[in-house]
């Protein structure tokens, strides 16, 4: 075995551990699994309304979303989805740095390769996985949700019929990229999947390094898995107050308004969102250095603990 | 014995923090609700203005309150609330008698429902009063006439004020009263759920788990699949038959907390929700005493 004390090769051996992890694998099937569920029963109402005779209604709008390759829309449009994204980053991997103080397996990492380098190659680690965990649910939720609905047997006539419709200019939106004025539009499906992939990932990492940092801090479960729920609803909340605050035509509030996390499609492409994702997680690293010393000096008096 | 029991529940710093994180979600949100409130309002000629009273009602019944505030906040607190086997043991080696232990662990939960209702009445009074400055007990007009506008519409399910047509023949104390014991039963019934889960399987994870599996079936039924209706096509059935509806959100603890839409009729909805949440009580309360009388609470001998 090739034993090495450098910074990657701990990141590795943490990524490793994490991807080797069953619970790791567990998670992302029963998320993705349970989401699906979701979306195929969401589907299959407008779907039976075929079956009555096909209105051209909402329903025969919602129908056409399901049908045609859209689900990444409806996906993100699903309120326990959209709530509950950050969990996803939470549950990557961010749990073994508990689990490692409880049964004190940290000490003898933290004895072989110091204090600082096992920090951060776990909130690394931590932060990547939340991205893949994030990136590969998305594409396993509408891969699954697509034998659900799309492919389903028993919706397949409803399906060809919806299908059939020709003008659905109106439904596939755009995505464009750049920023706010300079907009570049793209019908490419795939690149739709490509840059929901990319703002995912990134979405995932900061709330990844968000739940480690959490970890080290609290080292308690509860508010781990919690924590970054309630970090996008208090986000959510107060940067509503800063804009009211402000004035809602300010300068102030039009750069505040691009730090809402829940992006719709047409956001996907959005510059604004990916630098301030960008910055956040910038801000974040520095609050890690800011923290590092408060938590070494936790982690070097109390040994392991009970609970 | 229940005072101190809260007393030192209370005094937790995790409580504190989770209940100061609560209170900090709580308040924008409510501003903002506030402001919604005003602005709509004061479109509606001659409808008079919200009181602090109609701003309760709303806040005690608008689902979005329950499933990101009221309820995240709650399962965050369960693992404090629960169980405190520190206090149980001892209370037991004091030679007290299990039944006593019982009665305190279903009344700490109760209590700390009460609290924890009456602590975001107490936000809601003073942050609409500020807002408002109108504590009078009247109905104001833009009830009715949003009740008639919507009862026009037929395809509507979540509203504005989530007030159903009957509620304006009660006097607004007893109707806030009312719905504020169906919220206190729900969040009871919610914590002893949680409790007899943990005390039956010995982990509070599971308490936890069963909680939330109960808020995201109720959020997703409610927000994502048009309302709780499921709707099928019977073949089999006559012409006239053949569209089937189930109702499935009596099946969610939504009316445990809450109404469906406008149209709802507020007699039945409250009484199932008030009757519905004391007979859970009951059950899950009765099931928790028979742990007590029986069950291991860590002060059997260990045979290893």
């Amino acid at each position: 075995m090739i034993v090495s004390n450098s910074g990657l090769y701990n990141i590795g051996l943490d990524l490793r551990r994490g991807l080797t992890n069953k619970r790791f694998w567990s998670t992302l099937g029963v998320l993705a699994f349970v989401f699906s569920l979701f979306i195929g029963l969401r589907g299959i109402w407008p779907l039976t309304t075929y079956y009555y005779g096909g209105d051209a209604g909402y329903r025969a709008y919602v129908g056409r979303m399901f049908t045609q390759k859209i689900i990444i829309q409806s996906l993100i449009d699903l309120a326990v989805f959209a709530n509950y994204f950050p969990f996803f980053g939470a549950v990557a991997f961010a749990y073994t740095i508990v689990d490692d103080r409880r049964h004190g397996y940290c000490l003898q990492q933290i004895q072989r390769i110091g204090f600082s380098k096992y920090y951060w190659s776990k909130l690394t680690a931590s932060g990547i996985l939340g991205g893949l965990m994030g990136t590969m649910c998305i594409v396993l939720i509408c891969l699954l949700s697509a034998i659900l609905v799309a492919w389903n047997p028993f919706t397949k006539e409803a399906v060809a019929y919806y299908n059939s419709w020709t003008d659905y200019d109106n439904i596939i939106g755009y995505v464009g990229w750049g920023y706010d004025g300079a907009y570049f539009y793209v019908e490419n499906q795939w690149v739709w999947w490509m840059l929901g992939c990319i703002k995912y990932f990134v979405m995932g990492t900061f709330f990844g390094f968000l739940a480690g940092i959490i970890a080290f801090y609290t080292n308690n479960k509860v508010i781990l898995y919690a924590g970054t729920v309630i970090f996008l609803l208090l986000e959510d909340k107060w940067l509503y107050m800063l804009i009211l605050f402000c004035g809602r035509d300010s300068y102030i509030s039009n750069i505040l308004s691009r730090f809402f996390q829940r992006a719709n499609i047409k956001m996907f492409g959005n510059l604004y969102h990916y630098s301030l994702l960008l910055f956040l997680i910038i801000l974040l690293l520095n609050f890690a250095i800011y923290i590092q010393n408060r938590v070494e000096h936790f982690y070097m008096e109390g040994g392991s603990m009970d609970d | 014995m229940i005072k101190r029991q809260l007393e030192t529940t209370l005094r937790k710093p995790s409580v504190q923090l989770k209940l100061l994180v609560i209170t900090f979600l709580f308040i924008p949100s409510l501003i903002e609700q506030s402001g919604i409130m005003e602005t709509l309002t004061g479109e509606i000629r001659n409808g008079g203005k919200p009181t602090v009273a109609i701003m309760l009602l709303y806040t005690f019944n608008y689902l979005y309150f329950y499933v990101d505030i009221f309820i995240v906040g709650f399962i965050l607190l369960i693992p404090d609330i629960i169980r405190d086997e520190h206090i149980e043991k001892q209370s037991i080696i004091m030679n007290i008698a299990r039944k006593k232990a019982a009665v305190a662990a279903i009344s700490r939960i109760v209590c700390f429902c009460a609290a924890y209702v009456a602590w975001f009445v107490f936000l809601t009074v003073v942050i609409a009063g500020l807002w408002f400055r109108d504590f009078s007990l009247e109905w104001p007009r833009f009830i009715s006439i949003i009740q008639r506008r919507v009862s026009r519409q037929t395809d509507f399910y979540m509203e504005f004020i989530m007030l159903p047509d009957n509620c304006l023949d009660y006097p607004v104390p007893i109707a806030v009263f009312l719905v504020l014991l169906r919220s206190t039963l729900g969040f009871i019934f919610l914590g002893m759920l949680a409790s007899l889960s943990a005390l039956l399987t010995k982990k509070i994870k599971t308490g936890v788990g069963i909680v939330i599996f109960l808020l995201v079936a109720a959020l997703f039924l409610y927000y994502d699949f048009d309302g709780g209706f499921l709707r099928y096509f019977d073949g089999s059935a006559p012409l006239l038959n053949a569209r089937v509806t189930i109702d499935l959100i009596k099946w969610t603890i939504v009316p445990f907390f809450t109404f469906r839409s406008m149209t709802d009729n507020f007699t039945d909805w409250i009484q199932y929700g008030i009757f519905m949440g004391l007979a859970l009580c009951l059950i899950t309360g009765a099931g928790i005493w028979c742990y007590y009388q029986k069950g291991d609470l860590g002060d059997a001998d260990q045979n290893e």
